[in-house]
C-alpha cells in the first residue's frame, strides 16, 4: 500500500471522515475564535498576511478533530503521498514537498506539532534532524488507534523505510544511530494492554506500549553503550515490520538503591499498570518467589500485598509526577541476581 | 518508616541543570526488572535523583528483552 500511496499523483484525504461510509463534504467550521490574521509587508508595493493562533499544547491522550488523524495506518499513509488534498473539519488543505496551503489561510492544526505530518519527501538527509523528526511522528503515531494490535510496527513500516537511509539500522523501532537516547520514552498513559496481549515488541522499544512521550535533550551524555542487538522479524522480507523477538545488550552502570518511602496508602489508579505487568507469567513467578519474603503478615494475599506495596511507593511520587513515572521496588535479593 | 532495597535500576543519562547548580547532576535513566539470568526488561523510565540512597553500583553488560 505504501506504494500505491507514493506513486500516486494525488492523495485526496476524507480527513473528517469516520469511516468509509461517512461523507467528507459537510459544512466547516473554521477556526476563527483563537487566529488572527496579521497583514505585513513583502516588498514595497505588495502586502500578506500571515495567521497566528495561539500554541496550545495537547496531550497525546487528546484525540484530534479529524478521526482520519486517529487510525495508525493513516499516517505512513498520508505522508508516503507525494500531494495531498485533505478535507478536514475546518478546511481544505493542500501539501506537497514544497508548500501547504489551506481554503481561504485557515487552519488545520490537528497534532501537537504542526506541520506534522510532513510529507515524506520533505524528509531531511542530516540524521540528528531525521531522528529528531521521527521521534515527534512517533508521539502521534503512537497513540492512533489500530483494530490489530500486532500491527503496531508494521503500520509505520514504509516510513522506516524510507527513514533507514539516514539512520542506518532499525532495531523494533529504534535506530542504532543514538540508541540510547531512544530508549528513554516515557508512557504517556497507564499501560494495560501489555499483559495478557500476543508479543508484538520488546520491552525496550515504545512499541510494545500504547502512547508515549519523548525527551530528546542536547547537552546529555550517555552513561552506558550499546553492545550488541539482535532483531528476528517475522517475515525475512519485511525487515521493518512485525518481530518475534529482540534484544539489545548494553553496558553500564546498574545502580541498586533503597528508597524512603511514605507510610499510609489508599487505592489509585496507578496501580492498575503495576498489576497488568505483574499477571504476565515470567513476572508472576518472581513476585512469588521474592515478594512474598518481604511482604506484611496482615496483609491476605500476595496480590494484596503487592498492591500495598506499590502504592506505597506512588504516593511519594505522586507529589512529582513529571519526574518519576512507572516506578517500581523490588526486593535486594532480586537485584542480586543480575 | 519501611524501607525496601533492590531497585534495579539503569542510569543513563545526565546533563548538568545550569538552573540550579544544588541538583548537581540530573540523572535520565531506566527501571529495569530481572526476567532472567543477565537478561532484564525495561518497565519504566524516571528522572531525577527521587528519595533513594545508591548502595551499590555495578558495571555490566545486560541483555534488555
Amino acid at each position: 500500500m505504501a506504494q500505491i500511496y507514493s506513486n500516486a499523483y494525488i492523495t485526496i484525504l476524507a480527513s473528517n471522515a469516520g469511516d468509509a461510509a461517512h461523507g467528507f463534504l459537510a459544512h466547516r467550521d473554521a477556526l476563527g475564535a483563537s487566529s488572527a490574521r496579521i497583514p505585513f509587508r513583502i516588498a514595497p508595493n505588495r502586502f500578506g498576511s500571515i495567521t497566528a493562533r495561539r500554541y496550545e499544547y495537547r496531550s497525546p491522550s487528546v484525540k484530534p478533530d479529524n478521526p482520519l488523524s486517529t487510525r495508525a495506518w493513516a499516517l505512513q499513509e498520508h505522508m508516503m503521498a507525494s500531494r495531498t488534498l485533505a478535507y478536514t473539519k475546518h478546511t481544505l488543505e493542500w501539501r506537497c514537498a514544497t508548500t501547504m496551503m489551506s481554503l481561504n489561510d485557515s487552519l488545520n492544526l490537528d497534532l501537537n506539532y504542526a506541520p506534522v505530518p510532513k510529507l515524506i519527501s520533505q524528509l531531511s538527509t542530516n540524521p540528528e534532524e531525521a531522528l529528531l523528526e521521527w521521534s515527534r511522528i512517533l508521539e502521534d503515531y503512537s497513540g492512533r488507534y489500530m483494530s490489530i494490535q500486532s500491527d503496531k510496527l508494521p503500520a509505520i513500516a514504509a516510513l522506516a523505510e524510507r527513514f533507514a537511509a539516514v539512520l542506518g539500522h532499525y532495531y523494533a523501532g529504534l535506530w542504532r544511530y543514538d540508541l540510547i537516547k531512544q530508549l528513554c520514552w516515557v508512557a504517556a498513559i497507564l499501560q494495560e494492554q501489555r499483559a495478557g496481549n500476543p508479543y508484538r515488541a520488546p520491552s525496550w522499544s515504545w512499541a510494545s506500549v500504547n502512547e508515549i512521550s519523548l525527551w530528546y535533550n542536547d547537552g546529555e551524555e550517555d552513561c552506558c553503550n550499546l553492545v550488541s542487538a539482535e532483531v528476528l522479524p517475522k517475515n525475512a522480507q519485511v525487515p521493518f515490520g512485525e518481530v518475534v523477538y529482540a534484544s539489545i545488550k548494553i553496558r553500564g552502570k546498574v545502580y541498586i538503591a533503597s528508597v524512603r518511602g511514605l507510610e499510609g496508602f489508599e487505592p489509585t489508579h496507578e496501580l492498575i499498570w503495576y498489576e497488568s505487568v505483574v499477571a504476565e507469567p515470567p513476572l508472576q513467578k518472581f513476585y512469588q518467589t521474592y515478594f512474598h519474603q518481604h511482604t506484611e503478615s496482615t496483609v491476605p494475599s500476595r496480590g494484596s500485598a503487592f498492591k500495598a506495596r506499590v502504592y506505597w511507593d506512588c504516593k511519594e511520587f505522586r507529589n512529582e509526577p513529571s519526574i518519576v513515572r512507572e516506578f517500581l521496588q523490588i526486593p535486594i535479593t532480586s537485584g542480586k541476581q543480575l | 518508616m519501611a524501607k525496601f532495597v533492590g531497585l534495579v535500576l539503569l542510569l543513563l543519562r545526565r546533563h548538568w541543570n545550569p538552573e540550579n547548580e544544588e541538583l548537581g547532576r540530573v540523572y535520565r535513566g531506566l527501571v529495569l526488572i530481572p526476567a532472567g539470568p543477565g537478561i532484564v526488561r525495561r518497565i519504566g523510565t524516571f528522572e531525577g535523583l527521587g528519595e533513594y540512597d545508591i548502595e551499590d553500583v555495578v558495571e555490566q553488560e545486560i541483555t534488555i528483552v
